[in-house]
């Protein structure tokens, strides 16, 4: 045999293959990105505890690094200046606290109720038609080629080449696509199964105006970032009130990112919002990292791109390797989403959700975890034990607090049966807007809906 | 020279950013060695979504593993031996090989040889044919992972016996006998299409021999 001819033969083989024509830097510093997250995640699951003190800590250090910063905007000239030029894509704040307009309070009430009793049970109801029957219905979802439609049909509307995230982002599928034809912007949603929110927002020309007082931030809020090669403005945290309040103040540890750049002519906004009980804390550097490598969705795999998630239950099942206990009774208004596989958790992920409601959405989602015990301890709340079965079953709600809160909805049931970890989550996406509870009758007649 | 030198100061440089905890110094890594990586772990898996997985991976581990790197020997070779080990475990678990214990039956022989032979072209003509690459690529999927990984060693990152047996964890002794294992099956294998000391009509004569074997089945 000729080495020479074999070496020459393994050479081409291989990069005609692997070709050298694309950075693989992008790639991995993405992975780095998930990785991180889901590092942070396992923390975050193994030392709750910890966790949240650290975050009293970081919040506290936040508001004294806000104090201290304002106080060196507003006292100094120097200060003055920088902040005037730091301004510029946010709409800046004059107050930290502003009263509640009027006319929200009637709207409001619904949602922000001063008790800490939910606002309304719901009730849990048979599916009407067979599990198979449900899987089929959810194949609806992301990879429809409808949202793929929908987005050339607004790339022609705005006259402009929409982007959307990277692919496999953190579980991250799309969940709504809401063109506006007036200020020429399109917003897309994305979600997970663990509660994150990240919407993406983009446009031609100026950032469009802000048109309500809780959209602006305070100037000290806004920090200086560079997106590539574009400079760029972040924020962390959000307007908001408590129930007994007359106001909104300046929350400034909020579980809220936002981060703004613009690229020629064009402006992005993508921003963050998570359930602090079940997702991991992002940080500036993530929303940058995520900013840097947005794709063009009507280029390439276009599919692959706005998907980011296997939707098929039957593909999952072949992934599993152990029978899927699919629920025959769900709360009347859900309806089944869609299906992943979880590498890292190695459990199968089961989405249910409500239709939008005033922009809040209510989410059931069930993991399925063979091999016993899952790490997936995301707060201490009041734990009520349940028979199901044979097994005993821990209801689980009032997380962090060990009350219920109209702000953490989330409730949890979860045992364990034929050595598979079965959890049940129940929450609100994390604006206001849902605020049902299913109660521990509820969610057991979903546990043995099950079995 | 002094280009190469001042690659391996900025490798140097790069690792010792890594060590210290900085990512930055990974970026560098990634540019100066992810290709490589991938094209031997794909020669070795057959399959280039997993190479790529499992070199990202590798790379993914580098933050905690660079520790473990004594910055006195050659990056490149302690990275590929990750690469490579990685690539026999996933090879291993995939299956995309025939063991070296079961032989390969005379009827897919009579197959492969068929596929591999033209009678036609000399060696130096033959390499520019797709035909010859073929051939290796599905030498190559006969072989063991094992014997898969000395040879990408050995003929595609240019590793000497005494550097495998070291990167490999392996003793010299070893790492003969899996290469002395690897070139009989390739020879067997590619020999009709590729050795420059075989005629074009042995070749031949041994694809007429193996057609009226098959004939007579």
């Amino acid at each position: 045999m000729n080495e020479r001819i074999l070496k020459q033969a393994l050479h081409h083989l291989a990069e005609q293959a692997i070709p050298a024509d694309v950075d693989p830097w992008p790639a991995v510093r993405v992975r780095l990105t998930a990785s991180s997250i889901q590092a942070k995640q396992r923390e975050l699951t193994k030392n709750a505890f910890s966790m949240r003190t650290q975050r009293i800590r970081l919040a506290t250090g936040i508001i004294l690094a806000l104090l201290a910063m304002m106080a060196f905007f507003l006292a100094t000239p120097q200060g003055r200046a920088l902040a005037n030029k730091l301004l510029h894509y946010f709409v800046s704040a004059h107050e930290l606290s502003f009263p509640i307009p009027t006319q929200w309070v009637t709207d409001a009430a619904q949602y922000i109720e001063p008790t800490i009793a939910p606002t309304a049970y719901i009730t849990v109801e048979a599916v009407t038609q067979p599990s198979v029957e449900v899987t089929v219905q959810g194949k609806l979802v992301e990879t429809s080629p409808t949202l793929m439609r929908q987005i050339q049909e607004s790339e022609t509307d705005l006259g402009f080449q929409i982007k959307v995230l990277p692919p496999h982002q953190a579980q991250l599928v799309v969940e709504d696509l809401i063109l506006d034809p007036i200020l020429m912007t399109v917003y897309i949603v994305y979600t997970n199964p663990y509660g994150v929110e990240v919407g993406l927002r983009q446009g031609i020309g100026e950032f469009p105006p802000e048109n309500e007082r809780w959209q602006e931030v305070p100037e000290s809020a806004i920090l200086p970032a560079q997106v590539g090669e574009y400079p760029a403005e972040f924020v962390r945290g959000m307007f908001a009130g408590t129930p007994d309040s007359e106001a909104l103040s300046w929350w400034a540890d909020a579980p809220f990112l936002r981060l703004r750049w613009k690229e020629g002519d064009r402006w992005f906004e993508i921003s963050r919002t998570g359930h602090p009980e079940m997702s991991p804390p992002l940080e500036k550097e993530d929303l940058i990292v995520l900013a840097e490598h947005l794709v063009i969705a009507s280029l390439g795999n276009g599919e692959a791109t706005i998907s980011g998630a296997p939707v098929e239950l039957d593909a999952i099942k072949e992934q599993a390797a152990f029978e899927i206990r699919i629920p025959t009774q769900l709360p009347g208004d859900f309806f089944f989403r869609y299906a992943q596989y979880d590498d890292q958790a190695q459990c199968v992920v089961l989405v249910y959700s409500t239709e939008p409601r005033d922009g809040a959405r209510g989410f059931l989602v069930i993991f399925e975890t063979p091999q016993g015990d899952t790490n997936r301890v995301y707060g201490v709340g009041k734990i009520i034990s349940i028979p199901i079965g044979e097994a005993t079953g821990q209801y689980i709600v009032g997380y962090n607090t060990g009350e219920p809160s109209p702000y953490r909805p989330a409730e949890r049931m979860t045992w364990q049966e034929d050595n598979i970890t079965i959890e049940i989550f129940h929450f609100a996406s994390v604006i206001l807007g849902y605020n049902n509870r299913l109660g521990e009758d509820g969610m057991l007649e979903i546990a043995e809906s099950m079995r | 020279v002094d280009s190469d030198r001042t690659c391996t100061e900025i490798e140097q440089q790069a690792i010792a950013s890594l060590k210290r905890g900085n990512l930055d110094g990974l970026e560098v890594l990634v540019r100066r060695y992810y290709h490589q990586a991938v094209r031997a772990a794909y020669l070795i898996v057959h399959d280039r979504p997993m190479a790529e997985d499992l070199v990202q991976t590798i790379f993914l581990n580098l933050n905690e593993k660079i520790g473990q790197f004594d910055v006195n020997r050659s990056f490149r070779p302690w990275f590929m031996r990750s690469v490579v080990n990685a690539a026999i475990n996933a090879a291993v678990q995939n299956e995309h090989w025939i063991s070296l214990d079961v032989e390969i039956s005379e009827v897919s022989q009579i197959t492969l040889a068929e596929n591999l032979i033209d009678p036609g072209p000399s060696p130096e003509e033959a390499i520019e044919t797709e035909e010859v690459r073929h051939a290796v690529w599905q030498a190559l999927k006969k072989l063991t992972p094992n014997q898969r990984a000395v040879v990408i060693l050995r003929y595609y990152l240019g590793l000497s016996e005494a550097e495998m047996a070291e990167e490999l964890n392996s003793t010299k002794s070893s790492i003969k006998w899996w290469m002395r294992a690897a070139r009989e099956r390739l020879q067997r294998l590619l020999y009709l299409v590729v050795s420059p000391d075989l005629p074009p009509s042995q070749g031949l004569r041994r694809s007429k021999h193996l057609k009226q074997e098959r004939g007579h089945e």
